[in-house]
């Protein structure tokens, strides 16, 4: 389907980057985290056009705070890049774009994936993230920063000692699980990324937009930003509805001391 | 001048500085440099408003004129921690005021400047830093 030339509701499983890695959610992980209904306020969908079209006009939502685009290259690591990416843009939402700290999506599917290939699920992700957390990348100005770094892939490559003392500065603290498409737009519309899984594949939902009266999300992918436009696909409602069955909201993320906020 | 006299012209002064700063300790003189702004909310209750001027304040023109001025923003949950779980938000900047609450604070003491509840517009929070010269 296209809207105006741009790329919607793409069929994962049809694109030369996809590697299942979405193995959704166990029936016992829905009990572990807050749900929006008990939660949240959820935003009457006669306002979402108004709401997304503002937000538009005052620079974007969630997808201006985007900084990098992931890779995950062959590996099956989709949730651990989308729960990483969801992080990144929550630290742009607190600290600022340009105080960002890339992360390792590897040092978080090592510990939810049995293989490079196999899968993870997102409770599991989730849980990790919660936590024990995720480690920089290793950038160069991450490893002149931190003692511990890794790579965005290599599921063989191992945890440097004492490891965890870092990732420990980069948890996910609070998320909301989202089950319907009602609260998914109110929580974007609030600027929290929200983790979806679809068709075995695992995304970040970032923005409400409204293209020929229609609605759509803008969604970051973890297949470099030579993928589509610029990294980034639109699903449609119908899509989205799907979607929408058991994705998470995050809304905060720790406040590391290096951040310096309390001196 | 005698030695009494200058303490009782010290205490003075420090009486006239206790007045003047009220409650929550907030230095009545204007910043010399660089600000730390910190928003103060709790995130459950962001509104779409809310997530406007803090998308506003890190896009745009509004993050130019921060950038340029080299004032540092943050946007903190009021009961965000650190890995420590050491709270990152001091109770002084938003006692007595409800959330969301505009901090501004010394970019090098860290000492209060000023706060107020967070204005309405990006534009209005950027018309309150320069109301107090930043």
């Amino acid at each position: 389907m296209m809207a105006n030339s741009i790329r919607v509701d793409v069929d994962f499983s049809q694109e030369p980057q996809f590697v299942f890695g979405d193995l959704g959610m166990r029936a016992l992980d829905r009990g572990k985290f807050a749900a929006f209904a008990d939660e949240a306020a959820v935003i009457p969908e006669s306002q979402w056009r108004e709401l997304a079209d503002a937000a538009q006009q005052a620079g974007g939502g969630c997808s201006q705070l985007v900084t990098r685009i992931y890779s995950q290259k062959s590996e099956g690591s989709c949730v651990a890049n989308a729960c990483s990416q969801a992080n990144e843009i929550v630290q742009a939402v607190q600290f600022g774009k340009d105080r960002v700290v890339h992360l390792s999506a590897i040092s978080l599917y090592k510990r939810i994936g049995r293989s490079a290939s196999s899968g993870a699920n997102v409770g599991d992700g989730l849980e990790e993230m919660s936590e024990l957390g995720v480690l920089p990348l290793d950038d160069e100005a991450n490893k002149a920063r931190f003692p511990h770094t890794m790579p965005n892939t290599g599921f063989k490559t191992p945890y440097p000692s004492g490891w965890e003392e870092t990732a420990k500065q980069f948890r996910s603290v609070e998320w909301l699980v989202v089950n319907e498409i009602e609260e998914l737009i109110s929580a974007l519309l609030r600027q929290w990324p929200v983790v979806v899984g679809r068709s075995g594949h695992s995304i970040v939902y970032a923005d409400p937009v409204f293209k020929d009266g229609q609605l759509l999300v803008k969604y970051v992918n973890s297949w470099s930003a030579d993928w589509s436009e610029e990294g980034f696909g639109y699903d449609s409602r119908k899509m989205i509805k799907s979607s929408s069955n058991w994705a998470f909201a995050l809304r905060s993320v720790v406040a590391p001391e290096f951040q310096g906020l309390m001196r | 001048m005698q030695v009494p006299n200058k303490i009782a012209c010290s205490i003075l002064v420090a009486l006239v500085l206790v007045k003047l700063t009220g409650s929550g300790g907030a230095s009545p003189f204007a910043p010399a440099g660089p600000l730390r702004i910190v928003i103060v909310r709790e995130s459950l209750d962001t509104s779409p408003e809310l997530a406007r001027i803090v998308n506003a304040l890190r896009n745009g023109p509004a993050a130019a004129y921060l950038k340029t001025k080299g004032h540092r923003l943050d946007v903190l949950d009021d009961d965000v921690v650190d890995e420590n779980g050491k709270p990152q938000v001091a109770p002084a900047w938003v006692e007595g005021l409800a959330l969301p609450v505009l901090v501004m604070l010394d970019g090098k003491t860290g000492r209060i400047v000023s706060r107020e509840p967070l204005p309405a517009t990006a534009d209005a929070v950027l018309a309150a830093l320069q109301a107090k010269g930043a």
